[in-house]
């Protein structure tokens, strides 16, 4: 999509579609005879909302003629670097648990600004390192928060 | 040279991260921070009973305890995530019967069963008690009652703390015996429950002992739902003496998640039981009209399952639940 | 009753010792830190320090919880200025204007602004409560749920009146904003919604998870892309606001106080939803509301304003009936009990001078916090110029860590991350934010009011319109969205926010 007018469209499409599927979901929802507002009213209503509007959204823009904005994509690079951020990210949480906070955090923001600038790589592992054990310290034992240690630690 | 110093500060930190995570010895129970869930508004029954024991908990587990709310579905919310908490002994719950019982059977699903929440200790009772305003019209049961027959069905309304609780039981209930129909209003707890009645937006309000206590000047109780009158309410008459055959109230403890080992719970058990016998907290309890008790967790568990095959019982009569 | 200003100097008296201002400066220091990350907040910054208060006498010990509070309030407008962070809901519309003041360099003035509207308020609410509470009290229980649902319904057709020209897509945003908060037990009945047989569904999106998500991960995301070096480019020159910052602001002070204070009288009316309010009412009445989303003082002064005069607001219920409105009031309420207080309308009559030494005391607070963090606003000022490539992961792990400790579960982490993604898509394609993120906050409250409202009424909707204040607040509502509408018809450009406004 190169422009916000076919964006929309397929955007307004698509919540409408999403519209229908939470219309059904609300039909699963059993229970709270007794009540004025069950409580399947307030999810049909929305998803009803989330399908007129949708539609309207699409209707709207494909009938539109006149002044188009592009969209500000990112190029090749810019993409690559979000797509490698949001799993770096990832890899973040789902190693949170086993290898517990401090690890984790360390090897995330070694990781991170190694990435984003390639020399300072010593300079990352010392960044990082203080963050592992502001995490431990501060949190874990001081103020006693239930975040995971990790095998490190436990 | 700059590299030199950033190396050896890297080296001093790996070491000591070390040296902190061989140091640490394997911990006793209870040996960090305990968190107390309160599964209603604050200013509530279970909320208020919290703080009063807040003070002589710690120093009988000897950590601190942080209380914590988590508000919704009456309870049910709360009591279903702890099902789903570690087992560990640090997160613990106040519960309340009847709704422990009551909502599992009434709802289709309410996110746990009745048996999964692990007593631990239950320490108080406070029956329900009908309030109206201080100016209302309405001096005595008698005058409530028939003023409700009078006027079509369902227009007096009733607030109290939550659904398939021991409020909207008690009301049912007193629907049944008077042969009315009164309209009951969830809130999220008696703090939420209360405002309501100040600002007249509901006729009155099923709630429990403590609060009429509490707002004694402002609030005209019209009948107690306990056998006899309570010692620090000795101007309440009962349903029963008026009447109407309405015995309920909230039984509040403690819980843990399933699964939780026994020695966890003995030892949460002892230190409830040392908070209740801790005469600065019998007499705030006294004080507030709750009634202490002091059930461990084998005879806990045992008047949950009483509770259980009682309230089926009742809810088959009343028609809250199919036969 | 006991309110005069006898009592309250006597208040005074006993807060300003040494020792006291002593404790009050450790409780801001603490609370500061303790709020600048989202989800640790006050409660769990005055249950750490609940052991040293059994050590310490019961005023200090007050002092200091309350300096706490305070701090913690400030600490969440500081990185939702500096860094997009907002530190709770009541912070979001700071973030929304404070963070593009930060990128434009004046993150010290937005600072410094947010500091002196906080201290104003308090000052404003310290004297109201003097003064008049015991009619305020009156008014606090005037609203029952059908006023509670149309004051929600109303801010709610404010902000996606906000939207301006992207009504369509406003309105979709606070529909997204509503199904997410959906997901999980209704809060009437507890019964399970959207949440397909899943026991971790069932426990619901925590709405910290997905303002954390839309705020910081997206703004991480938009910046990684553009490979900025820093935030701000511009040299920072120093941390005053000048006078022309300050001088549309003097209204805001005075309007927002007002709004924060009276809807913060009502037992259960969040900062959050107040600050939304003060936020738009700002916009109406500017001379110049273009600006606001782009780095408007008035829109930092608004929020901060009112949220510090709502807390202070919520201390009529707490010595009128006994009622803690929130959950940081009932920690407060809790110190108090320690000593032998006795929760209730009681309190104010048996113990005045510890009543008065708490509110003296959220007064020294005040003071005290303008005087420590406007210098160092110097300190966090620099923040905006440390290199993305440091600061950039840095804001990962404080929304990691933020949104983590709310319920310590993995699910809330990676909803964060989810609504990341899904905020960087709505910039992209010109869906407003904020909506979506107050039809998180309020949809629960919502729906309870509606669903109380109807069993009052019998089921009949129009008791939004019989009572006189439900009705008023209805009526706005309609009339934001029919101006919205209107708007609209009138437009023939592709919806978008504005031009090249992020929001």
């Amino acid at each position: 999509m190169k422009t916000l007018r076919a964006a929309d469209i397929i955007v307004g499409c698509g919540i409408a579609l999403f519209g229908i599927f939470i219309i059904y979901a609300s039909t699963l929802i059993r229970g709270g005879a007794e009540h004025r507002l069950p409580p399947e009213t307030f999810p049909m209503v929305v998803g009803f909302l989330l399908l007129i509007c949708g539609s309207a959204l699409a209707l709207k823009s494909w009938r539109l003629r006149g002044a188009d904005l592009a969209i500000k994509w990112p190029d090749g690079e810019g993409a690559r670097t979000i797509l490698i951020t949001l799993a770096s990210v990832a890899c973040y949480i789902v190693l949170l648990n086993p290898l517990g906070l401090p690890l984790a955090s360390f090897l995330y923001i070694a990781f991170s600004i190694w990435y984003l600038k390639r020399s300072k790589w010593l300079l990352a592992i010392a960044i990082s390192l203080i963050t592992a054990a502001i995490s431990y310290y501060l949190f874990i034992r001081l103020l006693g928060l239930s975040f995971p240690a990790g095998f490190l630690f436990e | 040279m700059k590299k030199k110093i950033v190396g050896c500060i890297v080296l001093a930190a790996i070491l000591a991260l070390v040296w902190v995570g061989t140091a640490s010895a394997a911990d006793k129970f209870p040996s960090k921070r305990i968190n107390y869930k309160i599964c209603f508004n604050p200013g509530g029954e279970s909320d208020i009973t919290a703080r009063f024991q807040e003070a002589a908990l710690k120093k009988a587990l000897g950590v601190d305890v942080n209380i914590t709310y988590q508000i919704g579905g009456g309870g049910a919310l709360c009591w279903a995530e702890l099902t789903r908490t570690t087992p560990d002994g640090y997160t613990i719950a106040g519960h309340n019967l009847p709704h422990t019982v009551l909502q599992p059977l009434e709802m289709g699903n309410a996110g746990y069963k009745t048996l999964d929440l692990k007593q631990i200790y239950m320490f108080e009772s406070t029956p329900d008690v009908l309030l109206v305003r201080s100016d209302s019209p309405y001096k005595t049961l008698k005058d409530f009652v028939e003023a409700a027959k009078k006027l079509p069905p369902g227009v007096f309304t009733v607030g109290g703390s939550g659904t398939s609780s021991a409020n909207d039981l008690g009301t049912t209930m007193l629907n049944k015996a008077a042969g009315i129909k009164l309209t009951y209003i969830p809130f999220g707890g008696t703090g939420s429950a209360i405002p309501a009645l100040l600002g007249s937006h509901v006729t009155a309000l099923m709630s429990y002992s403590t609060m009429a206590v509490q707002h004694k000047g402002r609030f005209r109780a019209l009948a107690i739902a306990s056998e006899k009158r309570m010692e620090v309410l000795p101007d309440i008459p009962t349903f029963k003496e008026q009447g109407y055959d309405v015995v309920e109230g909230a039984y509040r403890g403690v819980a843990a998640p399933p699964g939780t080992p026994d020695e966890i719970v003995k030892i949460l058990a002892d230190a409830f039981d040392k908070v209740m016998k801790d005469p600065e907290v019998k007499k705030k309890m006294d004080l507030n009209a709750f009634k202490t008790e002091f059930m461990g967790p084998e005879e806990s568990l045992a008047l949950v399952k009483k509770k259980m095959v009682e309230y089926e019982q009742i809810m088959k009569e009343l028609g809250r639940i199919k036969k | 009753m006991g309110f005069s200003f006898e009592y309250l100097f006597q208040g005074f008296a006993i807060a300003l010792t040494w020792q006291n201002l002593f404790w009050a400066a450790v409780g801001c220091f603490i609370g500061t830190l303790v709020g600048v990350l989202p989800g640790i907040g006050p409660v769990s910054g005055i249950a750490i320090l609940l052991p040293l208060t059994t050590v310490l006498p019961p005023t200090s010990a007050i002092i200091m919880m309350a300096s706490i509070y305070y701090g913690a309030m400030y600490g969440g407008s500081t990185t939702a200025i500096v860094v997009n962070i907002p530190g709770e809901a009541s912070s979001v519309p700071t973030a929304m204007d404070g963070y593009q003041l930060a990128k434009q360099g004046k993150a010290g003035p937005a600072l410094a602004v947010a500091a002196i509207g906080s201290f104003i308020a308090g000052t404003i609410s310290v004297i109201a409560l003097t003064l008049f509470a015991p009619t305020l009290a009156q008014f606090a229980v005037v609203f029952g749920p059908p006023e509670y649902f149309a004051l929600m319904f109303m801010g709610l057709s404010l902000v996606i009146s906000l939207s301006g020209r992207a009504l369509l897509k406003g309105i979709i945003s606070t529909a997204l904003g509503l199904t997410a908060a959906l997901v999980g037990q209704d809060p009437l009945t507890g019964a399970e919604r959207l949440t397909f047989g899943s026991v971790t569904l069932t426990v619901g999106m925590d709405f910290i998870a997905i303002i954390v998500g839309l705020f910081a991960i997206t703004e991480v995301m938009v910046n990684v892309e553009q490979r900025i070096t820093t935030i701000s480019e511009v040299e920072v020159k120093n941390w005053m606001p000048t006078w022309d910052d300050l001088k549309p602001c003097w209204g805001t002070f005075l309007r927002s106080s007002a709004v924060g204070f009276l809807l913060g009288l009502l037992p259960g009316c969040a900062p959050s939803v107040t600050s939304f309010v003060a936020y738009d009412l700002e916009k109406r009445v500017s001379k110049h509301p273009e600006l606001f989303g782009n780095g408007a003082m008035e829109g930092v002064a608004a929020p901060e304003t009112s949220n510090n005069a709502t807390s202070t607001a919520g201390f009529v219920p707490l010595f009128s009936f006994g009622l803690p409105t929130a959950p940081s009031m009932a920690v407060l309420l809790g110190g108090l009990m320690m000593y032998g207080l006795q929760p209730g309308p009681m309190l104010f009559i048996q113990n005045p001078d510890f009543v008065w030494a708490v509110i003296a005391s959220m007064y020294i607070g005040n003071v005290m916090l303008l005087v420590l963090n406007l210098p160092l606003i110097g300190v966090w000022v620099r923040i905006v110029r440390i290199p993305f490539y440091i600061l950039g992961p840095m804001i990962v792990f404080c929304a990691l860590v933020g949104t983590y400790s709310v319920r310590f579960q993995t699910f809330d982490i990676w909803v964060m991350l989810i609504f990341g993604v899904i905020g960087y898509f709505m910039r992209k394609l010109g869906f407003p934010i904020a909506p979506m993120v107050l039809a998180s906050v309020l949809a629960q409250m919502l729906e309870t009011a509606l669903g109380q409202s109807l069993l009052i009424s019998q089921g009949s909707p129009l008791v939004f319109f019989t009572r006189p204040i439900a009705a008023v607040f209805m009526v706005l509502a309609f009339l934001s969205i029919g101006r919205g509408i209107w708007a609209q018809v009138k437009a023939k450009a592709p919806e978008v926010v504005t031009d090249d406004a992020e929001y």
